[in-house]
């Protein structure tokens, strides 16, 4: 009779401790789960400063081929009037025919340059057509610990015209991001109405705003 | 003897009755309350993973009163983790509802309002009489997408200047 008590015991025993351990699971599972909750709740802000905003409107946006010419290896642009600041390179078919254009440097110029392939002797010389339009540089740092997508970063003129930076930065990488302390020299091409006055970006909820200089 | 054995017997099998009976219960309410704690935290967890922003020039928000009715223009950044819907949006301008008469439009181009992308806003009103360099009170309630069964809320104020 004492064997069957003891078993009694032990059963009543082990079902208290079967519930006091699911309770205790339980909890453990909400606690944990709540505290995530709480740190992707308390995420640092973005920091970040807009070191200088300059408008040039007298930048080359686009330059268009005339005549690709022939005898012509991949090779560089410049402008043979002026002293803007343009450069850009070109690429060539079989031919050696000018057929692809790419701006590196915009430049800044009061009417449009007359640009010329550098440093070549072609069988028939290329032409082009530049255009001007206004560009935007700005230097931009970021000051606080955060990794930020460039993508999730938005640049505005006057409040208006947004620019995702992950579409006009230069990185060559996939998915680039900006990291802490690191400055970044922005240009874009600014298509919307003129006289544009301020640039201000937007980075996860936190917008700062420059005048242009 | 034989008395008092049938008696502890008795007493043994009533406790595990009981105990039994207990344990069943408490498994149960325990059972109601973590589904209702759960509950609870995918409601909090999906308010907490919904945030909206202001984005752009609080100082520069274009305003048009060239046209009837006149227009106000501002950009909407989603900051949270879960996806936002547009639909749901809910405009108040100086204290007064405008939900009925705005475009919200995704930029760029795109049906789904994430992280990446910003959401144009343009509120129509007849009855605004703002001028430029105006301050604005500018609240907004969005909603986001069902996410596990849920929908997070959040809500954004800000004063803005109007640039006309």
């Amino acid at each position: 009779m004492g064997a069957s008590v003891g078993i009694g015991g032990l059963i009543i025993g082990m079902t208290m401790l079967v519930v006091f351990s699911m309770v205790v699971a339980s909890i453990d599972a909400k606690v944990d789960s709540s505290l995530q909750t709480i740190d992707s709740a308390n995420e640092a802000l973005p920091a970040f400063t807009i070191d200088d905003a300059t408008l040039w409107e007298g930048a080359v946006v686009d330059v268009q081929i005339g005549s690709g010419g022939s005898g012509y290896t991949n090779g560089n642009l410049v402008s043979s009037t002026g002293n803007g600041g343009f450069a850009g390179t070109f690429t060539v078919d079989g031919s050696g025919a000018i057929i692809g254009v790419a701006i590196t440097s915009h430049g800044n110029y009061s009417s449009a340059p007359t640009i010329v392939v550098q440093g070549q002797t072609p069988t028939s010389s290329a032409t082009f057509t530049a255009t001007l339009g206004n560009f935007i540089h700005s230097n931009i740092t970021n000051t606080g610990s955060q990794i930020t997508p460039l993508r999730e970063i938005w640049i505005f003129s006057d409040g208006d015209n947004p620019t995702n930076l992950g579409s006009i930065y230069p990185s060559g990488g996939n998915n680039p991001h900006w990291y802490s302390g690191e400055t970044l020299h922005v240009q874009w091409a600014e298509s919307g109405t003129l006289p544009v006055s301020r640039v201000s970006i937007t980075v996860k909820g936190v917008s700062m705003a420059s005048t242009l200089a | 003897m034989a008395d008092g054995g049938a008696s502890t017997f008795i007493l043994l099998v009533t406790a595990l009755l009981v105990s039994g009976s207990v344990s069943a219960i408490l498994i149960n309410q325990w059972g109601d309350m973590s589904s209702a704690l759960e509950e609870n935290r995918k409601g909090k967890e999906a308010d907490a993973q919904t945030s909206v922003s202001f984005a752009g020039d609080a100082m520069e928000v274009e305003y048009d009163d060239s046209v009837s009715p006149n227009v106000m223009t501002f950009y909407l950044q989603n900051t949270g983790q879960y996806v936002l819907d547009e639909s749901t949006l809910v405009v108040i301008v100086d204290g007064t509802s405008v939900t009925s008469s705005i475009t919200a439009t995704i930029v760029p181009t795109g049906t789904v309002w994430n992280d990446v992308k910003l959401l144009k806003v343009e509120v129509f009103s007849n009855s605004w009489t703002y001028q430029n360099n105006d301050g604005v009170s500018l609240s907004v309630v969005v909603s986001s997408e069902v996410t596990s069964g849920y929908r997070g809320t959040d809500t954004m104020n800000i004063e803005v200047r109007l640039d006309v």
